[in-house]
């Protein structure tokens, strides 16, 4: 009885072929002969496919590298190690013994995010920390890229090194930063600060009393009159930042020229005396916080003190977060508190 | 006596009515399995596939249309179905070299190279020599970038004189985009059956892939002579006799330089 598989001749009556063990009697069995398809989203999205082919190829050969660097096995890219030399750029060419490659991907890379970050806010800064992202692809590339002849392929492989690395590294790195606090840049002068300066707020932490805050003033349209006697109509919109004097609840009153909180002289006094001059007790409502208007309004320009609480009593959802660094320019670089 | 004289004894001029001889195609296996691979050799894979089953319906035995089942899903784009089907098949034929071979050929397609290289090796450890082990060894050459590809389709050819051989080959090479090997695989192909419209048809891709598009105008008029319906073959015309940009010509060229 002659296999079909190997061809060979078999005892009569036996069950498997002595040779390669394939059935003899299949022609008896129960088989379906009809093999399975593709379901019609495969067929239609083919990118699917793709998706599939694209980590079966990638992942084994950066395992495949990383394992190389780091001399161990395949499966020893689970460890910690190898994350290490994903995260620290020119650590795997340094283990692969090219030290001075590994030193100068390291070198740069850490000078350009020093700059990076401590002029973070300015063109310069964004530059330079696009830089040093870049620095770090080249450096992870470099370790992983193993023998790519094609052009199209090589570009292909940088192409997904920069997607996993800003996907994994850097966008989890800017989200944690911005939890703890986030650059801005003052397009025109505040004082004390200046056009140009960068400052750092959190938009995490909860403004209190007392706090230098950035905010937003309600767009409003004020009328006053000049100095002069002449009548003049100032509207005020844009961010600001000045110091919250009392928070929702607190009593502000204004006593024999002088600021009250609670009863109790504030430590944050109005740089002119005119601009508050309320007769009357005033509670800050829930969910606001009384903002001193210091640097909003024109010197030259009296307000009526209703109208002046208005720009003074600042919803809680306007204001942005407490300020708390000035990083830019650097000789000015200071801790607000 | 004149009442027996009109009596018929023996007439030469009645012979038995002959009945006419019926050209009856006996449908078996090997018909459904020639079929198959005639549609193979047109490119219509689909139709192949279903005919490689009408095989197996008849008969089970027959490994190579096992073989051939695996093939078609795999020129179809259905890799995990044909690394499924071959895993069945092969429990069925334990070790069969051809088997092995189209589930490396699989896995490479799914870019899991590991499988592939191990199963390949197995099937060219197996007894016997043919062509397809030696074409899938060739694939993962091209697959790995190395540079023994075109000594393994070598091979193949000498196992097997079939002009389907190169023209399967230079498939492979189309699926890689090394259009450069591929045409000559294809030429080799057209030059073994000049008939062939499905290989003047790879032969015209290759060639505008590689940017030389008037050779691959004349290679698909030659192809829709040979079948005048070929859809494929209308479209790539159509897209060459529109005018194109030279810089997507260089591009094109650059991107699949080799």
């Amino acid at each position: 009885m002659q296999c079909p598989s190997c061809q060979f001749e078999n005892m009569p009556g036996s069950g498997n072929c002595a040779r390669c063990g394939t059935s003899l009697t299949l022609a008896a069995a129960t088989i379906d002969v009809h093999p399975p398809r593709a379901g019609k989203l495969v067929r239609t999205a083919p990118s699917l496919l793709g998706v599939r082919r694209a980590w079966n190829r990638f992942f084994p050969s950066v395992q495949s590298a990383l394992a190389s660097v780091w001399g161990g096995s395949e499966n020893a890219i689970a460890r910690w190690p190898t994350f290490l030399e994903c995260i620290v750029p020119g650590l795997g060419q340094m283990r692969r013994g090219d030290r001075a490659q590994g030193w100068l991907f390291f070198g740069t890379f850490a000078l350009l995010l020093s700059l990076g970050i401590l002029l973070m806010g300015t063109t310069a800064g964004s530059l330079l920390l696009g830089l040093a992202f870049a620095a770090h692809v080249t450096a992870l590339r470099d370790a992983t890229a193993g023998s790519f002849a094609l052009l199209g392929d090589r570009l292909k492989h940088a192409l997904l090194v920069a997607i996993g690395l800003f996907m994994l590294l850097y966008l989890p790195a800017g989200w944690a930063i911005t939890r703890v606090g986030t650059p801005f840049r003052l397009t025109q002068g505040l004082p004390p600060f200046n056009q140009g300066d960068v400052l750092w707020y959190s938009n995490v932490a909860k403004a209190t009393a007392g706090d230098l805050v950035l905010y937003e003033v309600p767009s409003v349209s004020l009328a006053g009159n000049r100095n002069d006697g002449y009548p003049a109509r100032i509207v005020v919109a844009g961010q600001r930042i000045n110091r919250v004097v009392a928070g929702p609840g607190q009593v502000v009153q204004w006593n024999e020229g002088q600021l009250l909180v609670d009863g109790s002289a504030s430590r944050y006094q109005p740089a002119s005396a005119r601009l508050l001059q309320m007769e009357d007790a005033l509670t800050v409502p829930r969910g606001r916080f009384f903002i001193l208007p210091d640097n909003l309004l024109p010197n030259a320009v009296a307000i009526s003190p209703e109208q002046l609480l208005t720009v003074s009593l600042v919803a809680e959802e306007r204001v942005l977060g407490p300020v708390f660094l000035r990083s830019y320019p650097l000789n000015h670089f200071t801790v607000i508190r | 006596m004149a009442r027996f004289d009109k009596l018929e004894f023996g007439s030469e001029s009645e012979e038995p009515e002959k009945k006419p001889v019926q050209n009856r195609v006996e449908k078996d296996e090997k018909y459904w399995a020639h079929l198959a691979s005639d549609n193979r050799r047109k490119g219509n894979y689909e139709n192949a596939l279903r005919y490689y089953s009408r095989t197996l319906e008849l008969d089970k035995n027959v490994v190579a249309a096992w073989v051939g089942q695996v093939q078609m899903l795999v020129q179809l784009g259905e890799y995990p179905q044909a690394i499924l089907w071959s895993q069945k098949a092969l429990e069925i034929f334990p070790a069969q070299s051809e088997l092995m071979a189209a589930q490396a050929q699989a896995e490479c397609r799914m870019a899991n190279m590991k499988k592939a290289h191990a199963l390949s090796d197995g099937a060219l450890q197996q007894r016997g020599d043919s062509a397809y082990r030696w074409q899938v060894r060739g694939e993962l050459m091209v697959a790995t970038k190395q540079k023994t590809d075109e000594h393994c389709f070598d091979k193949a050819q000498l196992a097997d004189r079939d002009w389907l051989v190169p023209l399967e080959s230079a498939l492979i090479y189309c699926h890689y985009k090394v259009f450069s090997k591929a045409q000559l695989k294809a030429k080799a192909a057209v030059e073994g059956a000049p008939d062939a419209y499905h290989a003047w048809y790879v032969l015209g891709v290759c060639q505008s892939k590689l940017g030389f598009d008037s050779s691959a105008v004349s290679s698909f008029e030659r192809c829709l002579e040979l079948c005048p319906r070929h859809i494929e073959a209308q479209r790539h015309m159509g897209d060459l006799q529109q005018s194109q940009w030279p810089f997507s010509r260089i591009f094109r060229r650059l991107m699949n330089r080799n």
